[in-house]
């Protein structure tokens, strides 16, 4: 337990002391012991290590394929991992990725314009977070049963608002966009998607005062406090921008799928909380950095791929998901041994 | 840690044990209230036997939430012990008792291999027993590839007991609840709350920390095993998803039973009405004829109202004694206020 | 302290005191089964799994909009119940409506085995039981279902597993690398399709089954699973597929193959069909619930005589030569798909023999039908008695397990056989 009462830094790596006095190897191991450049190096290999699975990998069709499926991932694990970088969870997650889905559906069926259904949509789902956001902040109900609770009343209100027609058909532009069929500069648009919310994303959460904030919210709220730090709005918005990329995921869904139906959201839920913690994330919060999710989730559609090329039986797959998972923990755990035993 | 505060813990506990238990009648006599047909001893004794999985599972649930973990891992166990129950009651139909204790000790294996990885490599609960019902979640697939099994009946009715119309399971329970009181009362109690009121404080007053935490969890994986065992007893049949609602239910029962998600406070017992709770909402739902689709937004709202009730003897308290009310902080910025210092 | 410890225990005491008393007056003053009084309409349950998709949407719609027919409507007092996927919860729901005196359930079951000793229960109280599309092994419930169906025209030719393995086969010439997308996994719809499947493909050494995975019955998530696939497979050259094959059409499309395809019954893929997609649409029809409704209501009505407690759907059997559109909003001239309605819309919303009054209205909103028409003959629809093992996990009397070598095609599977 000794080590928890180091301090850490925005990326879960313990703070050393003034650099100069490290030696240059040592400064190396230090960043190798990252969580971040272990997912990365990791996710890295994989791509020739799926050799040993199948004869026509590692090929450029698996790389593509990873980074289109990838994306919904990528999407949902940003809202998920800011949440959790609090110290919370978001379980409306699967809920709002359907009301995204569902509300562009609807809307641009009922003729509003693609954009103004995707805004409106975005928007409803912005409200939800802001919902559990304002039940965590001012409430201090836990976050974890908050949301449960919140995510059960909205999949039944979607149910008894969409009665006699669940599934949404998806308007045309959106599907072009996500289906990957279409390319820009040679390169598969959602793959486009997935560069250009990845790089805000990252701002947001790595560079921004919001994100600065949340990181010392997640590591202790009254020191925050102390610092002047406004803690209640900073979970609010955390909880908001979780609610926005739920729902961004599901209106992406809707175009990859061309329709989607309410529980498009459902199997979502495990690999977003999957994707953080591989990520190197602390689920305590305070500590994690978005590269790191981006890696985890990244890793977890590359070894989908490689686990489906192999042929495994479901019980077979299964196991392999948590024994990975339990790998990765062990390791960011050993990581952040070896960067403290350097103290 | 001082007497104080255990002391002043302990009034607590009884005042979120009475809110759970309140919750409970208000629902389930509302229920005898708008439904006649509940009104009997039949009815009763399915609604025991039928929330026995339940109840059971969230003495672990709670046991492990009071010491500020998490433990996903109640579906998992929850599955495998359902599935291996099937496979080999279904096997060996005479070897019933065996096979019982059997189950018990893979629950306790899987508790104290999630406790070992938490508490001795400091690895995050949440994410371990994740990853632990992930892995039984296959296991119970490879050995039953899809829902069936015949379990012999000797081997259900053991569960399924009835004494005078009676369910034995009721006194099952109360024997499960009076275990854990007694447990509460012993120094691996204390040390449970102290764990998730303050852990650092735990360390300092020489408490068996790292054991008494391990224990938790492997106290909690024997009552998923027993939960299910006991719905074994209820479907009569395995089935490799049985424990998939587990894993929100048991929070959502938890919720309904006011045990702190923050740790260190909660109980238990509370918990176990929190799932008889849980399982009678629906009952009354169906009972005033709500159309099907709102139950879950009702579910939500109830747990809503559940976690604000401390929330409101909070706010009465401070009016009674509002002098001393900055002086009331909840554990957890205490323990933030000493990492500030 | 002490008096506020006292307060509590006094409140303690004044609600157990409170509830017992409850408990034991109602114990006396009310008999276990009490249906109410006379001049009550009789109570009609439609009980389901969960909700949110178009199958189980359009099942449920069917079963009211047949229950709520004026002349039904005006005898029975109809109640539907969603029951999510925990089975515990589904037999919380049929406890309830057993106890609240039911006369009729209809019920679309989680769990082959595990409603069993609810269903005995009922069914000793008098309800009687119909389940659609999967089944249950309590002896005293009816199983209105396609698993076993063998196609309309050719009743040897059973098994939708077995029988779209076979076109698949035919389609690639007898060999090829194929990708099975089986359901959900740990079912024993998904186990009873995949295992006849596989016998057909086993006698098919040319077959070479490179990728197997579970899309969940879920056209999303069937997609993003055969994009898995293909990104290690791009050479493959069939699929074979339990619904949610319109997500294997997209993930195809997006990776530039046509190559054929066998799947269930979504309007993609009929579309896709029309348009000179190869491939055979067979598979689960929401009808069955339309089906399951008016089996029980007739029981209710005439008794159970002429009524097979295993009624068998056929199979819809819709190809590339077949596919055909539909102009209004009702099967006619062999049409077969709603090109206006959504992509995972469900087409078979009607059953030619079983079900003729169901319409397009019906099935996206459950009002609508006017007049609903007499079964036919139902022992033509009972099912094979060799097929009974997959539905009922036993074989009937005088008959025992074993392999089925005659009247059904393919021959060879596991079934019950008279000694």
């Amino acid at each position: 337990m000794s080590n928890n009462t180091l301090p850490t830094d925005q990326t879960g790596t313990t703070i050393l002391p003034d650099p100069r006095q490290e030696s240059v190897p040592r400064r190396i191991g230090a960043f190798f012991a990252q969580p971040v450049v272990i997912v990365w190096i990791i996710l890295v290999l994989m791509f020739p290590l799926s050799r040993i699975v199948s004869p026509n990998f590692p090929s450029l069709g698996q790389l593509e394929s990873t980074l289109i499926l990838g994306l919904f991932l990528v999407v949902v694990a940003f809202g998920q991992g800011f949440v959790i970088l609090t110290g919370g969870f978001d379980l409306s997650l699967p809920q709002t990725i359907a009301l995204g889905a569902f509300l562009t559906g609807y809307l641009a069926n009922t003729g509003w314009p693609v954009m103004g259904a995707i805004v409106a949509a975005t928007i409803g789902c912005a409200l939800i977070g802001l919902i559990n956001g304002l039940l965590v902040a001012h409430a201090k109900f836990p976050p974890f049963i908050v949301t449960l609770a919140t995510g059960s009343i909205l999949g039944s209100v979607l149910l008894g608002v969409s009665r006699g027609t669940p599934a949404q058909p998806s308007p045309a532009a959106l599907s072009s966009l996500f289906s990957g069929k279409e390319s820009f500069l040679g390169v598969p648009t959602p793959i486009w998607a997935l560069v250009i919310f990845a790089l805000i994303a990252y701002l947001i959460q790595m560079r921004s005062t919001i994100g600065r904030r949340t990181f010392a919210v997640g590591n202790s709220e009254i020191a925050s406090r102390v610092a002047g730090v406004p803690v209640s709005s900073t979970l609010i918005i955390v909880y908001t921008i979780a609610g926005i990329s739920s729902g961004l995921a599901g209106i992406m869904l809707l175009g990859y799928s061309s329709g989607a139906d309410l529980n498009i959201g459902a199997s979502w839920l495990l690999p977003s909380i999957t994707a953080v913690v591989v990520g190197g994330s602390a689920i305590r919060g305070g500590a994690g950095s978005y590269a790191g999710t981006i890696g985890g989730a990244l890793l977890l559609t590359v070894l989908g791929i490689d686990i489906s090329a192999a042929g495994f039986s479901e019980g077979v797959k299964q196991i392999l998901y948590g024994v990975i998972i339990l790998i990765a923990l062990i390791a960011a755990r050993l990581g952040k041994d070896t960067g403290a035993a350097r103290i | 840690m001082t007497i104080s505060t255990i002391s002043a813990r302990r009034r607590r506990i009884s005042g979120e044990l009475v809110a759970a238990v309140v919750i409970f009648v208000v629902i389930y006599s509302l229920l005898l209230a708008v439904a006649p047909f509940e009104r009997n001893l039949y009815s009763f004794s399915n609604f025991v036997v039928l929330m026995m999985p339940l109840a059971v599972a969230v003495i672990g649930t709670s046991t492990v939430l009071i010491t500020g973990g998490f433990d996903l891992s109640v579906a998992g166990t929850l599955g495998l012990s359902n599935v291996l129950a099937t496979v080999l009651t279904s096997a060996y139909p005479d070897m019933g008792v065996p096979i019982t204790i059997g189950i018990l000790g893979l629950g306790l294996v899987v508790g104290l291999f999630n406790g070992v990885l938490i508490v001795l490599l400091g690895l995050q609960s949440i994410a371990v027993t994740l990853a632990s019902y992930i892995c039984m979640t296959g296991v119970a697939l490879i050995l039953l590839p899809a829902p069936g099994g015949s379990v012999p009946i000797e081997f259900t009715s053991m569960f399924k007991l009835s004494v005078g119309g009676f369910p034995a399971a009721l006194g099952a329970l109360i024997v499960l609840c009076l275990l854990w009181a007694y447990l509460s009362r012993t120094r691996f109690g204390t040390t449970l709350f102290s764990i998730g009121s303050d852990r650092q404080a735990a360390v300092i007053s020489g408490m068996l920390v790292r054991a008494t935490e391990v224990g938790a969890y492997a106290f909690a994986g024997v009552m998923y095993a027993i939960a299910g065992l006991f719905l074994t007893a209820v479907t009569a049949s395995g089935d490799p998803n049985a424990g998939f609602p587990f894993l929100l239910t048991s929070f959502a029962a938890v919720a309904l039973g006011l045990v702190s998600f923050r740790g260190g406070k909660g109980s238990a017992i509370g918990a176990v009405f929190g799932a008889g709770s849980l399982i009678a909402l629906p009952k009354l739902l169906f009972g005033l004829r709500i159309q099907d689709f709102w139950s879950g937004a009702i579910l939500g709202i109830t747990i809503l109202l559940a976690l604000s009730l401390p929330l409101l003897s909070h706010v009465a308290k401070r009016r009674r004694r509002r002098p001393a009310a900055a002086a009331v902080t909840d554990t957890r910025s205490r323990k933030d206020l000493a990492d500030v210092e | 302290m002490a008096s506020r410890t006292k307060k509590l225990s006094r409140l303690v005491g004044a609600v157990a005191a409170l509830a017992s008393a409850t408990i034991m007056l109602s114990a006396c003053t009310a008999a276990p089964g009490d249906s109410g009084g006379d001049g009550q309409k009789d109570k009609v349950f439609l009980n389901l799994s969960y909700s949110g998709n178009n199958w189980q949407d359009e099942a449920a719609n069917l079963a009211m909009a047949i229950a709520e027919a004026p002349e039904n409507a005006e005898k029975y007092d109809v109640t539907k119940q969603i029951s999510g996927t925990d089975v515990q919860k589904q037999i919380s729901d049929l406890q309830s409506m057993i106890a609240s005196g039911a006369k009729l359930i209809v019920s679309y079951p989680i769990s082959p085995t595990a409603l069993k000793q609810v269903v005995q229960e009922g069914c000793d109280r008098g309800v009687t039981f119909v389940f659609y599309d999967s089944t249950v092994n309590a002896e005293c419930a009816y199983n209105v279902a396609f698993i076993t169906g063998a196609l309309a025209d050719d009743p040897e030719r059973a098994f939708f597993g077995a029988q779209t393995a076979q076109a698949l086969v035919d389609l690639l010439g007898g060999e090829g690398k194929i990708f099975l997308n089986r359901g959900v996994a740990g079912t024993s719809t998904d186990a009873v399709h995949f295992d006849t499947a596989m016998a057909v493909f086993n006698k098919h050494p040319g077959i070479e089954i490179v990728a197997e995975f579970y899309g969940s019955w879920d056209s999303s998530q069937s997609q993003q699973e055969t994009a898995k696939a293909l990104a290690a497979h791009p050479d493959v050259e069939g699929v074979w597929s339990q619904d949610g094959e319109a997500g294997v059409l997209k993930a195809l499309e997006a990776a530039g193959l046509e190559i054929p395809v066998t799947g269930e019954n979504s309007n993609y893929f009929r579309q896709r069909l029309s348009e000179g997609w190869p491939g055979v649409s067979s598979g689960s029809p929401p009808a069955q619930a339309g089906i399951a409704m008016k089996v029980g209501l007739h029981i209710l009505e005439h008794g159970a005589d002429g009524i097979p407690k295993n009624i068998e759907v056929p199979l819809p059997w819709i190809t590339t030569e077949t596919a055909k559109p539909c102009e209004g909003a009702d099967f006619v001239d062999g049409c077969n798909f709603f090109p206006g309605e959504a992509d995972t819309f469900v087409t078979e919303v009607f059953q030619v023999d079983l079900l003729p009054e169901a319409s397009l209205d019906a099935a996206k909103t459950g009002t609508g039908i006017t007049e609903v028409q007499d079964l036919p003959k139902m022992t033509d629809f009972a099912q094979a008695e060799w097929r009974r093992i997959y539905t009922r996990d036993a074989c009937d009397e005088g008959w025992a397990e074993g392999t089925v070598t005659e009247n059904q095609i393919p021959a060879g599977l596991p079934g019950c056989v008279q000694p």
